[in-house]
């Protein structure tokens, strides 16, 4: 069986992190991605990203990939991907499959960071081949430049929605339908969707994107049989954690949109408390004193009450 | 001009992203016609480029499915490439020379002999 000290799941700001954090204390650091490069949600985000390093403040989203991806590449971490950590066992052993081999990798300490995925809310026509969620749109064009259609819809709202309508018409298609929610909505059409309405007029679309919000993925430490409570900001169960995020589950930490959404100022500064705690490195205080900076008083306030019972003094 | 036959949904040129990288580009038979994609991209992103957008139907309604969460967590994707069945195929890269089939319901080893 392969092992090494530290392995993280996820290449997003939360892991790249919590990675990087981990490499420079010493330790033998692993990280996983399912994905064919690191980035995580940044690489297909066009949205300027604020609270990191200065190197990288101010940036837009894919520029901060890139920028983390030679970064971590320098530091030796041990950069797996292709590879999916579909299960979470006693004593930290992972099941990691590639398109070439399938193996088990033992982690001293394991620092989940699987992010999120998009939530899908069902209306009449949502299962048409030519509907996708908003993740799927945004990779499609703004990772592999290619447009899910010239006349496209959108049913959602808040900043994602505009964040996709503005990505859409940037690269040069339509939008040429807005809804902000789903009374009387549908979409419907021959196989692949064709129209959309609400109420009334039918208006006719090649594509459909629905914007629903995401939700945190923390399928490994759940797995684990990490104890969950309920969190009403992400609104659904997410693992409970300790101050420096270690779950119930001994030597399993949780950072990032997994253990609830965040942003990417704060899922970095995660990573950063997730590693010193792990690898026990002098920085923890300032870690988490960068942390709490990052959270709003709502936050915080909840995350205090989503502590496991041990920790709650 | 190969970047030409890869599809009329690229995106030439973008104001943030600057132009598209010139990929190494493929033939790739879909259910018996021929496209071209970029090698490397995902297959999904091939299909979607050539207008392609039904990947697979349903066993029992015949519905179709499409790209959907685009990160290999939905089954909707899912197509018959080079025989091999339920290929996800907005995760897998696309190789020179790929063979891709709509698949049917759950496909079927024997008609891939």
């Amino acid at each position: 069986m392969r092992t090494d000290e530290i392995v993280v799941i996820g290449g997003g700001p939360a892991g790249v992190s919590a990675a990087f954090t981990a490499r420079n204390r010493g330790a033998s650091v692993t990280l996983i991605d399912e994905q064919s490069a690191i980035g995580g949600y940044l690489r297909w985000t066009l949205s300027v990203q604020r609270g990191l390093p200065p190197q990288l403040d101010g940036r837009r989203g894919f520029e901060v990939a890139e920028m983390g991806w030679n970064v971590l590449y320098d530091s030796g971490v041990n950069v797996q991907l292709h590879s999916t950590a579909w299960g979470l066992f006693e004593d930290n052993v992972l099941g990691v499959v590639n398109p070439e081999s399938s193996y088990q990798l033992k982690a001293d300490k394991v620092i989940v960071a699987s992010g999120s995925t998009d939530a899908c809310v069902p209306f009449p026509g949502w299962e048409l081949a030519g509907v996708m969620t908003a993740r799927a749109a945004l990779i499609a064009i703004n990772v592999h430049r290619v447009l899910p259609g010239r006349r496209v819809a959108l049913v959602g709202n808040g900043p994602e929605a505009a964040e996709v309508r503005e990505a859409i018409e940037t690269a040069g298609a339509e939008v040429v339908a807005h809804f902000s929610d789903l009374a009387r909505f549908g979409a419907g059409g021959e196989g692949v969707v064709e129209w959309v309405t609400q109420g009334g007029e039918r208006i006719n679309i090649d594509a459909l994107v629905t914007v629903f919000g995401s939700q945190p993925d923390p399928a490994l430490p759940l797995q684990a049989l990490a104890q969950t409570g309920y969190s009403e900001l992400s609104g659904m169960h997410v693992p409970l954690r300790s101050a420096t995020l270690e779950t119930t589950s001994p030597g399993v930490y949780v950072v990032g949109d997994a253990g609830g959404l965040c942003s990417t100022a704060e899922a970095s500064a995660e990573g950063r408390v997730a590693a010193e705690a792990a690898v026990e490195g002098d920085d923890l205080e300032q870690a988490l004193e960068q942390l709490s900076e990052t959270r709003s008083v709502e936050r915080a306030a909840e995350l205090s009450r989503l502590r496991p019972a041990a920790a709650a003094s | 001009m190969a970047e030409d036959k890869t599809g009329a949904n690229r995106i030439k040129r973008h104001p943030f992203l600057g132009d598209a990288p010139d990929g190494e580009t493929t033939r790739v038979i879909v259910d018996g016609n021929e496209f071209y994609g970029i090698i490397g991209e995902p297959i999904a992103m091939t299909l979607l480029a050539n207008g392609i957008r039904t990947s697979r139907t349903m066993p029992h309604s015949g519905a179709h499915r499409g790209y959907f969460c685009g990160v290999g967590r939905c089954p909707d994707c899912a197509m018959t490439v080079d025989g091999e069945l339920n290929v996800m195929t907005c995760t897998t890269p696309l190789r020179p020379g790929m063979v891709v089939r709509t698949q049917q319901g759950l496909g079927s080893w024997q008609e891939n002999e």
